[in-house]
């Protein structure tokens, strides 16, 4: 049976989240719809039995479940900390490059005095700069 | 290649002492939570181990002042999703399917259980036929019902749990609703006005 309301719309109404609006037309609707309204005692009676469980029925682990389980996260964490990741690889690498490309402009400044060891220079803080953002992580 | 700038000891033991105590706090609901989204105990158990790493990883990404419980069950409806498209794990339930071997006669109302015993007995027994049809909804439905139906949280609260719009939620509460009320109605006969 096609109903007028959305069934979507009893379930709201169970739950008290419609507007005076739809709460009016969801009323009358279960006025006038034996189906609609049996529907509705069915979802109140499922819905308190569903809450029930929540304060009748209490899974526990094991005792020994939680201490395990914290422990196993602190390796976990420290494991964590201490692996390198990603963005701190591509920082050290960066950094190594930096560390190439500044000693090579200073070479060739000194060597040839010419204006490309400038750029190698500028090249070489900027790989730095980007490094030290890269390490503060995404 | 070690890092210059390596976080020290001390801040990384301060972080995981302040998540500890954040998941102390909330750690019996969201083993309830756990253990009503995968049906047993050794899958909970895994569930909550995965999600506290995960938590642990993204735990900059917490913000202050929000309520830790919601965003680890965030984790932890993610990480059920993901578990079960690795493991192929898809319960089933259709509308068709009924409660088989039981005699239909019992209440959906909740009985009062000081003063009758066999209503104890019989409470007992409904829950356990609800959690088992509950462990058959699908995922997404399930995790609706039991943060919304079980945990009492808002619409707005299992969207932002699950991600998705309050209109979904309120579909999939509906759908997952529906689906239960099939399974069990023969147990549960309608009785009574809201």
């Amino acid at each position: 049976m096609k109903l007028p309301v959305p069934d979507e719309h009893l379930t709201a109404y169970v739950d008290g989240r419609l507007s005076p609006r739809g709460l009016r037309r969801v009323r009358a609707h279960l006025d006038r719809s034996p189906d609609a309204d049996a529907l509705v005692r069915h979802l109140v009676h499922l819905v308190a039995r569903l809450r029930r469980l929540r304060h009748h029925r209490h899974p526990e682990p094991p005792p020994e479940f939680w201490p395990l389980c914290y422990a196993r996260l602190r390796d976990f964490a420290h494991s964590y900390e201490c692996a390198p990741k990603r963005h701190e690889q591509a920082a050290d690498l960066l950094k190594c490059a930096g560390f190439v490309l500044l000693c090579a402009g200073a070479l060739h400044l000194l060597t040839s005095r010419q204006v490309s060891g400038l750029w190698l220079l500028l090249a070489g803080v900027a790989c730095y700069v980007v490094a030290r953002l890269l390490h503060r992580g995404p | 290649m070690r890092s210059f700038w390596r976080r020290p000891k001390e801040h990384i033991e301060r972080d995981l002492a302040l998540f500890e105590e954040l998941v102390e706090r909330c750690q019996r609901q969201t083993y309830r939570v756990a253990y009503r989204l995968c049906g047993n105990h050794e899958d909970a158990q895994d569930l909550i181990q995965e999600a506290l790493f995960e938590a642990y990883r993204n735990f900059g990404r917490f913000t202050p002042g929000t309520r830790f419980d919601r965003w680890l069950y965030r984790i932890m409806t993610n990480r059920h999703i993901d578990r079960i498209r690795r493991d192929g794990r898809l319960p089933t339930l259709s509308l068709d399917q009924g409660e088989e071997g039981n005699g239909g006669e019992a209440g959906w109302q909740v009985a009062d259980a000081e003063a009758d015993p066999a209503g104890q007995v019989l409470d007992e027994v409904l829950d356990e036929r609800l959690e088992n049809a509950l462990g058959q909804l699908p995922p997404e439905y399930r995790q609706v019902v039991v943060l919304a139906d079980i945990e009492e949280l808002s619409y707005e609260e299992v969207a932002r749990v699950v991600r998705c719009p309050v209109g979904t939620v309120r579909s999939r509460l509906h759908r997952g609703r529906a689906l239960l009320r099939e399974r069990l109605k023969h147990l549960f006969p309608a009785e009574g006005k809201p």
